[in-house]
């Protein structure tokens, strides 16, 4: 039985990760690999589309990377007042609908449509998701090895690029990775905020589906993207391999009040990108109650019960129903198999890396290739799964799932397996002993997942602009349908739309957060 | 006449290489016997097996000459103490000691009763309700033994539980452990590098020397 | 010693007790998801699992899907459910060349059960892709837009995709408005014209159409041309005449956009009072071609038959009689009266350009790839 029970777990997300992405992933790779598709793939427009999306990720990154850090160190490392409020307000931009934050910035920036807008909303996006990951180890960080340096001759400087800087690489190293990762694929915010003659890769491979029907060379560019991605993510772990030293970690976060020039220049950078994230929420917010040359309510009320139904369009009450009502479904899912894979991982003897990546896959594909993926599937495959209304919270479930891993793994392999030798020598039958010994964390941890992953479901919108029927559109999907329709009224109720949303996750991860256990250890790559 | 404890021709190894072959032990009922050896000799792994936790190599484990090696640690009642206390953190101390409790029938009453018993043998009544990282390391040893000896067990393992405490409160600890555990008849296996702590707690002496086990 | 202690006689059956409660809640989780999977699901598709078998007594539900730009008086709609039996859901769902898109993409597990939109240029690319169920309405409709149907779909309206052009901006600005294609490309006409992406726009699709049937294999030449000579490209024709175009009402500063021929009558029609005599705006008839508009019973459709008289009611004469003034094109039923700001302003092309249906059958997918590879890339 013991040895049994890693293996039941395990078995239900395999099923659903082979079933709802490896199968439509192939699916893609044989209507992608077709002669046909060699037009594709020696087209010069193909590279120059690649090219351009790697660069304007790696921008992305080094410039989200670059303001982060002293951000990260001000909130981790110094003593400052409301030091939470402001980690909060840092850590919401990653949780909102891309759309959403194409929507803030089309409204706010004046060069809106540009290469740079999109590089602006990106770093908005992921700087937050820097400042905690490197912020965590930061924090932990054994600062004697600075001062080993410093009685050694270093300065100030030197003792960080020497002792510190060394220990923060492989965190840095997961963050940036993860940057890339999500600027390369990133698809609400180009589509929103960027320049129509400039598509990613990930746009074109959408438009090329859906505007032009040319399912076997949007199928061809997957392929591509799915090659980036695999050697971006080799280099990455070869980086973070050569890097990674161990033995960093002190117990207890130390903070100490700002002294000296660098500690409040860092804590300057630090109010400066707060106030950068609260003015795109901001110009949102206005936007949403600019009514004419006045301010009001009318575009929530319009939103939320329209007054022209003529020709019964969805109102913004349906769409929300229908988010929400996905999210529930896809967030239950997306948990329960993100915890089963996590507690495999965990009492697995062998093979815990390869279950481990094969859970974390979803995260590599794309959403547009989940969904183009399951579309194709449905069109060409044996099992027509389009209007299923089971498939879009599959999708977005299959989206959520690695992050309700990467959260719940690390709590789950935090806890010392002697307490749960101390419950047996007690008493407690093997299960039992886990229950009450790894029970109470993980269920803390699952709670906090379960609102990440509620947050991620109702913002997706990759793979639901594939998979959503027309009659039941999400928020995200119904945002850019307002936004496709020119006149004040469809921008005014897009923006409502945008803010209850905002407001939704907000409130959602703020109960999450709540859950989590007041003493968690960072990994040496940096927890979330 | 019950007879306790027995190994038998144990083997102990990890990742294939042998630590101790030929272990031949026996703890009789109400005896503590002290079993020294340098960091790194198996001893710690000879108790684990012994309590359950781990698998012998080879051999047979014996309970009033009943074979145990196959018994799952659950239900060996053989109690275990840590060198860190392992308190589960996130249980006050009161629960932590009744945590051996639930798996019996006792009512909460008779548990409630238990608990208060051991915290007055451990000096702790004023702790009931602290949390584990609101005890001093001699404080979280005290509560890890009477989390053990709650329920009762037939046998106690103590992997050096007091190596992570100074002089003072060592000495002070194996003073009341050796009058504790002779006060409720209870044998216990103990396990240090310490050949001072050894004599002091303990009724007999074994050594590990070269592999094997011998008496000191 | 090892006395039996009174704490561990029964220890063997509190363990079955708590395994046997773990796996009751378990199964009661699993059930009441499952409850929940299963309601939410209906939910959605009562209309469509419901609407063919009930009794004759419960209103059936047809979704029709149209473009962003379909319009109807409330009136009507409100006149036929309350006679019908059937409640009509109207879901616009982006441009033609979009709803068309999806059709295709959904064929035969549709998401609706009538398409309002499809028009002679995506004719081929929703028949090819069998997305819907062959119908046409037996109404009299004129012979000619009834054959471009194929016997598949029946035609609705019709209009020329025309270059539209403001008047006043060209007198204030002092140029002489173009007259023909090749002037667009005439730098003095340069950074004013603004038209639609083929891919998703149907007026957009027509107009490039019609610079391949003007120009024949140069047809790339021109829209190089066009591109220097600073064309703008928007996604939809709401967008373009809305929001770019400087004419008819609309906010942008653009005076030439492509529309449609019966497009200026509208700013009359919605100008304040007192209306003016006549549009400030007018249509360039060179490099016109022609459109029709059709609608289709989707094939996969829980309610065939009244999907079927949903479209008997969209050619019926009070709505065809609606049609010029809430979308602004020639109703397609033969002998209806047409409102006198159409008779007066709204126009035909004497001379539309056409291409066989065929040849836009087997070519229209590489000249939109072109397009695209010339002008947004």
């Amino acid at each position: 039985m013991r040895r049994l029970a890693p293996l039941l777990l395990a078995a239900l997300p395999i099923i659903a990760v082979i079933a709802l992405v490896a199968i439509p992933l192939v699916t893609l790779l044989s209507e992608g690999l077709r002669p046909s598709s060699w037009q594709v793939f020696s087209s010069g427009s193909t590279w120059r589309v690649l090219v351009y999306t790697v660069s304007q990720a790696l921008v992305s990154t080094v410039l989200s990377v670059i303001i982060a850090l002293p951000a990260a160190y001000a909130l981790y490392r110094l003593r400052l007042p409301a030091r939470r409020i402001l980690l909060a307000i840092v850590t919401i931009p990653f949780v909102l609908p891309t759309v959403v934050v194409g929507l803030a910035f089309r409204e706010l920036l004046p060069f809106a449509g540009t290469t740079a807008a999109i590089i602006v909303a990106h770093v908005f996006f992921n700087v937050g998701l820097v400042i905690r990951v490197v912020g965590s180890v930061w924090g932990q960080l054994d600062t004697r090895y600075a001062v080993v340096a410093s009685c050694l001759g270093a300065n100030r400087w030197q003792a960080f690029v020497h002792g510190s800087w060394p220990l923060l690489r492989p965190a840095v190293t997961a963050a940036s990775m993860l940057v890339f990762l999500f600027t390369f694929t990133s698809f609400g915010v180009v589509l929103v905020v960027g320049d129509p003659a400039l598509p990613t890769i990930e746009v074109e491979i959408y438009q090329r589906a859906v505007q032009r029907l040319d399912l076997d060379g949007a199928a061809a560019l997957t392929i591509i993207q799915l090659v980036v991605v695999v050697v971006a993510l080799a280099i990455a772990t070869k980086l973070q391999q050569h890097l990674t030293v161990r033995g960093i970690i002190t117990e207890t976060a130390i903070r100490r009040g700002p002294h000296g020039l660098t500690d409040y220049a860092a804590t300057a950078a630090t109010f400066i990108v707060v106030v950068a994230i609260i003015i795109p929420l901001g110009s949102l917010v206005s936007a949403s109650m600019r009514v004419r040359d006045s301010w009001g309510l009318t575009w929530y009320v319009e939103a939320i019960s329209p007054s022209d139904t003529s020709t019964r369009a969805t109102s913004a009450a349906e769409a929300l129903l229908t988010s929400a009502r996905y999210a529930v479904v896809a967030t239950v899912i997306a948990v329960t198999l993100g915890v089963f894979a996590a507690i495999a991982v965990t009492l697995l003897r062998r093979g815990q890396a390869s279950l481990d990546t094969v859970v974390t896959l979803p995260l590599g594909v794309s959403a547009v290739s989940i969904g183009l993926g399951l579309l194709l599937f449905s069109i060409s495959g044996p099992i027509d799964l389009r209007g299923w209304w089971l498939l879009v919270p599959l999708g977005q479930a299959m989206v959520a799932m690695p992050i309700v891993v990467r959260i719940v793994l690390p709590v789950l392999r935090s806890i010392d397996p002697r307490l749960r030798d101390v419950a047996a020598t007690l008493g407690a039958s093997p299960f039992r002993a886990w229950v009450a010994v790894d029970g109470p964390l993980a269920l803390r941890a699952t709670a906090v997942s379960a609102g990440l992953a509620c947050a991620v479901s109702l913002g997706e919108f990759g793979a639901t602009a594939f998979l959503a029927r027309a009659d039941t559109p999400t928020v995200p999907v119904q945002i850019v349908r307002l936004l496709s329709r020119p006149g004040e009224a469809n921008l005014g109720q897009a923006a409502a739309l945008s803010v209850i949303l905002i407001v939704v996750t907000a409130v959602i991860i703020g109960l999450a957060e709540r859950a989590r256990p007041r003493t968690s250890q960072p990994t040496a790559t940096g927890g979330w | 006449m019950t007879s306790g404890l027995q190994v038998v021709n144990a083997r102990i190894d990890y990742d294939n290489v042998d630590l101790l072959r030929n272990v031949d032990i026996a703890v009789p009922p109400g005896r503590i016997v002290a079993l020294l050896g340098p960091s790194g000799s198996g001893k710690s792994s000879l108790l684990r097996c012994i309590a359950g936790v781990q698998q012998l190599a080879s051999g047979n484990i014996y309970w009033d000459d009943i074979n145990v090696t196959a018994l799952p640690a659950h239900k060996r009642r053989f109690g275990l103490v840590f060198q860190d206390a392992l308190l589960f953190p996130h249980m006050n101390v009161a629960r932590n000691i009744s945590f051996g409790l639930r798996f019996t029938q006792a009512t909460a009453a008779e548990k409630q009763q238990r608990v208060n018993e051991l915290l007055e043998l451990v000096g702790l009544q004023e702790f009931r309700d602290r949390r584990p990282d609101a005890l001093s390391g001699g404080e979280a040893q005290r509560v890890a033994l009477a989390r053990a000896l709650a329920p009762k067990p037939r046998l106690l393992c103590l992997d050096e539980p007091f190596g992570a405490l100074d002089k003072d409160l060592r000495d002070r600890l194996v003073r009341d452990v050796r009058e504790l555990l002779t006060h409720l008849g209870t044998p216990a296996l103990h396990v240090t590098h310490d050949p001072d702590e050894a004599r002091r707690l303990a009724d007999d002496l074994l050594s590990i020397n070269n592999q094997q086990i011998e008496s000191a | 010693m090892a006395l039996l202690n009174p704490y561990f006689t029964s220890r063997a059956m509190v363990f079955q007790r708590s395994r046997r409660s773990i796996v009751l809640a378990t199964v009661g989780f699993a059930s009441a998801g499952l409850i929940l999977a299963a309601c939410g699901g209906s939910a959605s598709t009562d209309s469509a699992t419901t609407g063919a078998t009930t009794n004759a007594a419960d209103p059936v539900n047809v979704r029709v899907i149209t473009h962003d730009s379909f319009a109807l008086s409330e009136a009507l709609v409100a006149e036929f459910e309350a006679t019908s039996n059937i409640t009509i859901d109207f879901i616009p769902a982006g441009d033609a060349g979009e709803i068309v898109n999806r059709a295709v993409l959904a064929s035969g597990n549709p998401d609706g059960d009538v398409l309002f939109g499809v028009d002679t240029t995506l004719l081929s690319r929703a028949i090819d892709a069998e997305v819907f169920e062959p119908y046409v309405s037996p109404a009299p409709l004129r012979p000619a837009l009834v054959d471009a149907g194929q016997g598949i779909v029946t035609p609705i309206d019709d209009g020329d995709v025309c270059i539209n052009i403001d008047d006043e901006w060209f007198a204030e600005n002092d140029i002489a408005p173009p007259t023909t294609l090749g002037d667009l490309v005439d730098p003095q006409y340069a950074e004013l014209l603004v038209v639609q992406n083929p891919a998703t726009s149907s007026p957009g699709l027509a107009f490039l159409m019609a610079t391949v049937a003007r120009y024949g294999e140069e047809w790339p030449n021109y829209w190089t041309q066009l591109r220097s000579n600073g064309v703008l490209v928007v996604n939809g024709w709401s967008e373009a005449y809305q929001s770019e175009f400087s004419g008819g009402g609309g906010t942008g500063d653009r005076p030439l956009v492509v529309s449609y021929a019966t497009s200026p009558p509208a700013e009359i029609v919605y100008a304040a009072d007192p209306k003016p005599l006549a549009p400030s705006t007018s249509v360039m008839l060179d490099g016109c071609f022609r459109q029709i508009e059709f609608a289709g019973v989707l094939r996969g459709t829980p309610v065939p038959e009244a999907a079927q008289s949903v479209i008997d009611w969209l050619v019926s004469e009070q709505v065809q009689a609606d049609i010029p003034l809430t979308m602004f094109v020639f109703p397609a039923r033969e002998g209806v009266t047409l409102p006198d700001v159409f008779v007066d302003f709204a126009q035909r092309s004497p001379t539309p350009l056409d291409i066989d249906p065929s040849t836009i059958a087997a070519d229209r997918d590489t000249w939109v790839e072109e397009w695209t590879q010339i002008v947004l890339r």
